[in-house]
């Protein structure tokens, strides 16, 4: 017996030969006793293996699957009122949040202007409008002088806003 | 698969432009500050009791400027000797002469305070120190004066103030 046949029989005994191949392969195994008794042994064989069955082994399973588990269980389920209530919170910091960036911002700017002193001269200017009268006096000048001989007298006019420096030579 | 990084922050646009505009200023206004003039007046007066005497060269002080000094000092007459406008950066100083004998260097020692060296026949005289800003915003005037060597009772005044103050208003037709 070649094998060929072997395989053929095998083959056929597990299903995987085409309708016209078995056909083939019956017609053979009536020819010939040698094979046909091949094929009733592995047949019995196939049974018995059939009987005796695989026992079931189970895989390991890892811990995090059990804790996800858990951690679903725990956790609430998101429910409409809370929902809605996530999506005020969000509405409500996003309306603040528009004012707010621009805001720091702006504050930013001012206080680079106040750093850098440009406001002074705005401030001034409104501490002076109309209050000419009132405003406090400069701070009063300082005089160095080159000669020994030499004085001084300052003064100044609130009234007329002159602020003098008198060189008197004695 | 690809994985959200959340905690990567996140800046918009707009706030980018705003912070590079931020930067921008930061940085250009102190050089914007530096290059920044300042335009002053300086005056040379004569004050004296006398009329005018053929010399035409003295011109009259300014109505408003002269009821001020009337004010102030004895005086009966101010006539302008010369008038000079000058502007010159913050940062600088600036000399200019009024006269053979006077001169002036004017210069900002810091933001509010103006330096007026006073040069008398080529011999440093005073050096003053006087606010800025009543200059300038309030209209003051900073006067340093003396006694006039040359001719017994008369004065000379050194008038500093703003460029627009005294001048003569234009007369309507």
């Amino acid at each position: 017996m070649n094998e060929k046949l072997v395989i053929q029989i095998q083959a056929y005994l597990d299903g995987e030969l085409s309708v016209e191949a078995r056909l083939q392969l019956l017609a053979r195994l009536e020819k010939d006793p040698e094979a046909r008794e091949l094929c009733d042994s592995l047949k019995a064989e196939q049974s018995l293996l059939k009987g005796v069955g695989e026992s079931g082994h189970e895989l390991p399973v890892a811990h995090s699957y059990f804790w996800k588990a858990i951690s679903d269980e725990i956790q609430p389920h998101p429910t409409s009122s809370n929902q809605a209530m996530h999506k005020q919170t969000t509405v409500a910091f996003q309306r603040w949040s528009a004012w707010l960036v621009p805001g720091g911002v702006i504050a930013c700017i001012a206080l680079v202007m106040f750093q850098k002193g440009v406001f002074d001269d705005v401030l001034d200017g409104i501490e002076s409008t109309g209050k000419k009268a009132a405003r406090i006096a400069p701070s009063f000048h300082e005089i160095d002088s080159q000669q020994q001989n030499a004085g001084f007298i300052s003064f100044r006019s609130e009234s007329e806003g002159v602020s003098v420096v008198w060189i008197s030579n004695y | 698969m690809k994985a959200s990084n959340s905690s990567e922050p996140k800046c918009s646009p707009v706030l980018k432009i705003l912070g590079l505009a931020l930067m921008v200023f930061w940085f250009a206004a102190p050089v914007l500050q530096a290059a920044e003039t300042l335009e002053l007046s300086a005056r040379l007066v004569w004050g004296t009791n006398r009329d005018k005497s053929g010399d035409d060269e003295l011109k009259a002080m300014t109505p408003k400027l002269k009821s001020k000094f009337v004010n102030i000092f004895k005086w009966k007459e101010y006539y302008e000797i010369s008038k000079k406008t000058f502007q010159f950066p913050k940062h600088e100083g600036k000399q200019v002469r009024m006269s053979k004998k006077c001169e002036i260097i004017m210069k900002l020692l810091d933001k509010d305070t103006l330096q007026v060296q006073v040069i008398g026949e080529d011999q440093l005289q005073r050096t003053v120190k006087h606010p800025l800003k009543p200059i300038l915003n309030d209209g003051d005037l900073f006067v340093v004066g003396g006694d006039d060597k040359d001719s017994y009772g008369d004065a000379w005044f050194l008038v500093i103030t703003h460029p627009d103050l005294g001048k003569e208003p234009k007369k309507e037709k």
